[in-house]
């Protein structure tokens, strides 16, 4: 039973490509996507840190630069997984919004 | 106070207040993460300690007003603080009020910093010559607070009974560190663990990952649809009394008022607490969500500003979750600032005053104006080109950086032991703010329990 849901699994992915990411904090991640993310993140970072020069701020200022490239580099080349529409319903204004001090 | 420091404050208010409100309104982006690794690096910088004062208070308060954005258009936390608004939130939004929701939860966090400010600095003055005693009652203050908090909750067994043990574990490590020597003895990491405790569910899903039969029963996704409610543009600029009711104003007057005083507790449990209390009685389910928002924003922002302001003033060590996380280099940033010469004993009333006032008028007059108008926007730039995995990432490596500063590669294998510990505990019911009041309460329980 464990293989034929494997099975099913893996012919649904290859067809759709679709129902595949899983939900991390609140937000849906590719599993692959996010574990070479964290690594990339995570080294650049520590490397950052390690090569800086000794003094304060240095080091912690190249480790947090090192996440924010590592940021940058995953933000351009990873698509997000979420597909953003707008709705187009009527919605209250701020003016006539039902928390307007008139109650 | 010269012209010039002056003008540094101004202009350090307005820099703060921007890079938060872009930072937090990233879902994920964990206020201690982001905002104590840069006050550290610009006092450590040489930056005038008054201007990084003035710094922080404006990012602060950015920081929490525009989590707004993202908890109402999208339900998803942009930091632990920010979790508990969620459920009311959703409500709102559901009912296609998700600007309401934004608008709602602005005006509780200006009205929530204009009575925590001079109550903040009223109460820290009042405090004044019983600093010492409170430094010296520390730890019987937090366990207390960690108690009242544990049966707050709702799994209110598993709270208690988390207590020790996991107290146990934190101490344990840092007891561990001291006798091997990576860390001086007597001197307990703490922003690591912190940062432990809030990836703790994120570590456990990770490991989870790693077992094939777990995986294969995850649930899987498509991709996730975020649908944004079109804004209308008011005009102007907005006024938060208007946008609230009467009945709002003062409920989160009086939620202001309690988070200004009770600055020793975590303001993630007191939100909770406070936001299910004051909206109990309200049945309409609009004005219910409206309520709680307002009421649990206008009390973060007090707690943020107490849990800063008095012990800074009035103690001298960090004895508030504010002071021991993000506020934390406030208080201590080897070799700029020590236990013994940090802003407590560099500023005085004048520089403290000067600072909140000017850090946050400036970041409240920007953000909340950002937040109302531009809701729309910012989200939808970040939820289209900001991927959910780019944020673990820089999370993640935060962690792993801080935990390698903290302690060295042994520590690195205790944050994440600590975050797995507390992701399990987490899922069992024990809620954030249990968990982080342990943290405070670890030292002092651990060494009464011995006697």
């Amino acid at each position: 039973m464990q293989e034929e849901r494997i099975q099913t699994d893996k012919t649904q992915q290859s067809i759709t490509n679709k129902a595949n990411y899983i939900e991390v904090w609140e937000d849906l991640v590719d599993i692959k996507e996010m574990v070479i993310s964290l690594i990339l993140c995570s080294t650049l970072s520590l490397a950052g840190y390690y090569f800086a020069p000794q003094e304060p701020p240095f080091p912690l200022f190249m480790g947090l630069g090192g996440a924010v490239i590592g940021f940058l580099m995953i933000t351009i080349r990873v698509k997000p997984k979420r597909n953003v529409t707008q709705s187009h319903d009527k919605i209250l204004g701020l003016n006539n919004s039902e928390g307007g001090d008139n109650q | 106070m010269t012209t010039i420091i002056l003008l540094q404050m101004v202009i350090a208010a307005v820099i703060g207040t921007v890079m938060y409100t872009i930072i937090g309104a990233m879902p994920g982006a964990d206020e201690t993460a982001t905002l104590a690794p840069i006050t550290l690096v610009l006092i450590l910088a040489g930056v005038e300690p008054v201007v990084v004062l003035t710094f922080f208070m404006a990012a602060m308060i950015a920081c929490k007003l525009i989590d707004a954005v993202p908890v109402s258009v999208a339900g998803i936390p942009a930091g632990v603080m920010s979790t508990p608004m969620i459920e009311h939130a959703m409500v709102l939004k559901r009912l296609g009020l998700t600007d309401l929701s934004i608008v709602k939860i602005a005006s509780g966090a200006v009205i929530g910093t204009i009575i925590s400010v001079p109550i903040s600095l009223f109460a820290a003055n009042a405090l004044l010559p019983y600093g010492d005693t409170i430094k010296a009652y520390g730890g019987q203050i937090f366990f207390i607070g960690t108690v009242f908090l544990a049966l707050m909750s709702k799994k209110r067994l598993i709270a208690l009974l988390a207590i020790l043990p996991f107290a146990l574990l934190i101490q344990g490590l840092r007891q561990l560190y001291w006798s091997i020597g990576v860390v001086p003895e007597g001197v307990n990491v703490f922003i690591s663990f912190f940062l432990g405790i809030t990836i703790g569910p994120m570590l456990l899903t990770l490991f989870e990952l790693l077992n094939k039969d777990n995986r294969d029963k995850m649930e899987r996704y498509g991709t996730k649809e975020i649908k944004l409610s079109q804004m209308q543009q008011g005009k102007g600029y907005p006024n938060p009394f208007r946008l609230l009711t009467k009945k709002e104003i003062g409920l989160s007057a009086i939620g202001s008022l309690i988070g200004s005083v009770t600055f020793i507790l975590s303001p993630v449990g007191l939100t909770t607490f406070m936001g299910e209390l004051m909206a109990s009685r309200e049945k309409d389910p609009v004005k219910k969500a409206s309520l709680a928002l307002t009421t649990m924003e206008a009390l973060a922002q007090a707690t943020y500003m107490s849990g800063t302001l008095i012990p800074l003033i009035a103690i001298g060590i960090p004895l508030s979750p504010m002071a021991l996380g993000p506020a934390n280099p406030l208080f201590n940033a080897p070799p700029a600032l020590t236990l013994e010469r940090n802003m407590h004993h560099l500023l005085s009333t004048t520089d403290f005053v000067a600072a909140t006032l000017i850090g946050a008028t400036i970041a409240l007059l920007i953000t909340f104006y950002v937040a109302v108008r531009y809701a729309n926007q910012i989200c939808l730039f970040v939820f289209k080109r900001i991927p959910h995995e780019a944020l673990l990432g820089v999370f993640f490596s935060l962690v792993l950086l801080l935990a390698y500063m903290d302690g060295g590669l042994v520590n690195i294998a205790g944050v994440l032991l600590i975050g797995w510990v507390a992701g399990m505990l987490h899922r069992l019911g024990v809620s954030y703010g249990v968990l982080f009041m342990i943290l405070y309460s670890a030292p002092w329980l651990m060494t009464t329990l011995s006697r």
